[in-house]
């Protein structure tokens, strides 16, 4: 699987269609409960995305885990894909989907940035290293997930503020449930984040230029990251009034930090790759 | 079958003559039952509401009762005089009527454009007409495929988009708030009317607890009995808007009784659990200041009358849609009842084709006598052939011609030259 492309774009394609068709829903008055055809498809995107991960894995010899910014990032757009079909499931978070399948259209997209940039060596790939990549995958995840609901949470609370009814009224969870979905996406999210910070710190003191590697934007960006979430999850479960449309604030700001840490220092060589 | 409805409704009728033209279930019942009798061979719907009284009868092309006929059975049955109920009664035929009901249960014809009741309401008079068994195949086909068009409108078009009440509007914004009602506290703060109202919607949504406090503590037990709440002392209103989740206010005073910084002292004593305040009152009872803070919702009544316009001004723009929709189904019935009506014709036309070739073989067979068996199954065949050979066109014909909507004309050009029978 030297060529991922084709694969890649089918997956994308269903992705998008889905995305699209799940956003469109939003616009109809009557909101569309349980499963449909676009949820199907965008399962078979995900399927899809899986294979081309594993077989891209099994290229070389020993198999490489997620060696590249390429198989992060489809990993990436597969979990959020995965919690957009998990909301489609679960009639509380239905509607959630609408905002999840088309950010894993969008995420998967990016993907393809990575193919443009120059491979990284083959190494071997240790558990240590899958595990610190998975764990930081899906860390991102959650705050990913964490920082879409707290986006729809703002756009709501912005049209009950102005007095007037929302678009979203009806097709997505109240302003209630998507702060509580925000806030334990966050609070599951730090730990995962943490374990995947942990690892890559393990490996870095054996290195041999350890403090060399302090100096890395990836690095850095993760531990400025880590603090941030650290704070608003100190914020949001220790003092409420840091709950609701600030907490809502806090999150969506941390996750456009996340998803620019991701993308552009994830897709640029550095010293971490 | 042809398609009749008569009825009034509210543009038509004033309140008073609705009154007396409305069905209860039993006298509903009860008039279907007398119209079946006297009218054996058509089918009957009564469509009653608040607003509209309406007798829907399918019937033989030539058949009874005529559109007079049917306002003269409607007068009888609730025993009005004709002369009363006739200049308020309005009437129309087949694809008229078609479009009439659509346009009901679509609630396009509804005093409050969008409104839902109506379509419960018209499935609850098909109900009674089958219970009466006064319905047949036509006007339940009619009355379902309403409803498929009533949803599809609903669906497609923000037609039944928000609410159209104080109440309603106030449960509206609620439910896009909290995650469920089952642990909410309600208060209401005062005990005048229009918060009594609005009180009564919240109730719908089957809150916890209900909270009750005015000035005159006997007024607070009276509306707590009434909702099955609990009264609370007025000195005590800080901390009960401590406890409730949603409150209604509609006190009298001259003065906001509730200010921002107390609120704001409120909130931080619920740990800023979101709350939403139904400010009712005329002058407000709550600072408006206290709109800006987190985690609470303020409507007062001018807001909630404000959304209640756009609500109807969003309604009135999706009309023009929503009619569109009806038009095409009313078009797709038509076609799909006049490729139904088809069928008869067809099956009459191959009736008198079979008979004039079975007269013909019958004339053949007195003069061929000596008529080998095979033989006279081959002219059998060649009878049989000719016959499907010459239907093959006009059948063909007026499928096509189904779909274009002049089935009829080509019908009745067929029963006309070859003496079909009225029936087909």
């Amino acid at each position: 699987m030297s060529d991922p492309l084709i694969p890649a774009l089918v997956a994308m394609g269903g992705l998008a269609t889905a995305g699209s068709v799940a956003a469109d829903r939003l616009r109809r008055s009557t909101p569309s409960r349980g499963w449909r055809w676009w949820h199907t498809a965008a399962v078979a995107a995900g399927v899809l995305n899986v294979v081309l991960i594993v077989l891209r894995a099994y290229d070389t010899t020993p198999p490489r885990w997620l060696g590249q910014s390429f198989d992060v990032t489809i990993l990436l757009a597969t979990l959020v894909l995965a919690v957009g079909l998990v909301c489609a499931l679960l009639e509380h978070f239905r509607g959630l989907d609408a905002f999840f399948l088309p950010l894993a259209a969008v995420i998967q997209a990016a993907a393809f940035l990575a193919l443009l940039g120059p491979d990284r060596p083959v190494t071997d790939a240790p558990a240590w290293f899958v595990v610190h990549m998975l764990t930081l995958v899906l860390g991102t995840t959650c705050f990913v997930a964490g920082g879409t609901a707290a986006l729809v949470y703002l756009a709501l609370d912005r049209a009950l503020r102005h007095k007037r009814r929302s678009k979203l009224a009806g097709h997505v969870p109240p302003l209630e449930r998507l702060d509580w979905f925000a806030r334990w996406m966050l609070t599951l999210g730090l730990p995962l984040f943490t374990f995947g910070i942990l690892t890559g710190i393990c490996e870095m003191v054996q290195a041999d230029e350890p403090w060399a590697w302090m100096r890395d934007p990836v690095v850095l960006m993760s531990f400025g990251l880590w603090l941030a979430y650290a704070g608003i999850l100190v914020a949001i479960w220790l003092q409420p009034r840091h709950r609701g449309r600030r907490g809502a604030w806090l999150a969506t700001s941390a996750v456009a930090v996340v998803l620019v840490v991701f993308f552009v220092l994830n897709l640029f060589p550095a010293k971490h790759q | 079958m042809r398609t009749i409805v008569v009825g009034c409704n509210h543009r038509t009728a004033p309140i008073e003559l609705r009154e007396r033209l409305a069905f209860d279930d039993t006298s509903c019942l009860a008039a279907l039952s007398a119209v079946g009798l006297r009218y054996p061979c058509c089918e009957t719907v009564i469509l009653s509401t608040c607003n509209r009284t309406e007798l829907y009868v399918a019937r033989p092309n030539h058949g009874r009762p005529r559109i007079q006929e049917a306002i003269a059975v409607l007068a009888d049955v609730r025993g009005v005089p004709l002369h009363e109920i006739s200049p308020a009664m309005y009437h129309f035929v087949d694809s008229q009527a078609v479009r009439h009901l659509f346009k009901v249960t679509s609630s396009l014809d509804s005093l409050v454009v969008g409104e839902s009741q109506i379509l419960g309401q018209a499935k609850m008079a098909l109900d009674l007409a089958k219970r009466s068994r006064t319905v047949g195949k036509a006007l339940t086909t009619l009355f379902q495929r309403s409803f498929a068009v009533a949803k599809e409108v609903h669906s497609a078009t923000g037609i039944a988009e928000g609410k159209v009440s104080i109440g309603s509007t106030a449960v509206d914004f609620a439910r896009q708030i909290f995650a469920g009602f089952e642990d909410k506290t309600v208060l209401m703060i005062g005990a005048g009317k229009m918060g009594e109202l609005t009180l009564q919607h919240v109730l719908e949504t089957q809150p916890k607890r209900i909270l009750v406090t005015n000035r005159t503590r006997e007024k607070a037990e009276a509306v707590a009995h009434k909702v099955g709440g609990t009264a609370r002392p007025f000195v005590d209103l800080l901390d009960l808007l401590v406890e409730a989740d949603i409150v209604i206010s509609s006190t009298g005073s001259p003065e906001p009784i509730v200010t921002r910084a107390d609120i704001e002292q409120v909130m931080v004593r619920r740990r800023y659990r979101p709350m939403i305040l139904l400010d009712i009152a005329v002058p407000r009872d709550i600072d408006g200041a206290a709109a800006s803070l987190d985690q609470v919702f303020l409507y007062n009544v001018d807001d909630l009358q404000q959304i209640i316009e756009t609500t109807h001004q969003q309604r009135q723009t999706q009309v023009a849609q929503a009619e569109r929709i009806v038009e095409e189904a009313v078009r797709e019935y038509s076609v799909w009842q006049d490729r139904r009506g088809i069928g008869p014709v067809v099956r009459a036309l191959d009736s008198r084709l079979t008979e004039i070739g079975e007269g013909e073989l019958e004339w053949l067979r007195h003069k061929l006598s000596d008529l080998e068996p095979a033989e006279e199954e081959l002219i059998r065949q060649m009878v049989h052939r000719m016959t499907r050979k010459i239907l093959h066109s006009p059948v063909e014909a007026l499928n096509k011609n189904a779909r274009n909507g002049e089935a009829k004309v080509y019908a009745e050009t067929l029963k006309t030259l070859f003496k079909l029978p009225d029936e087909a």
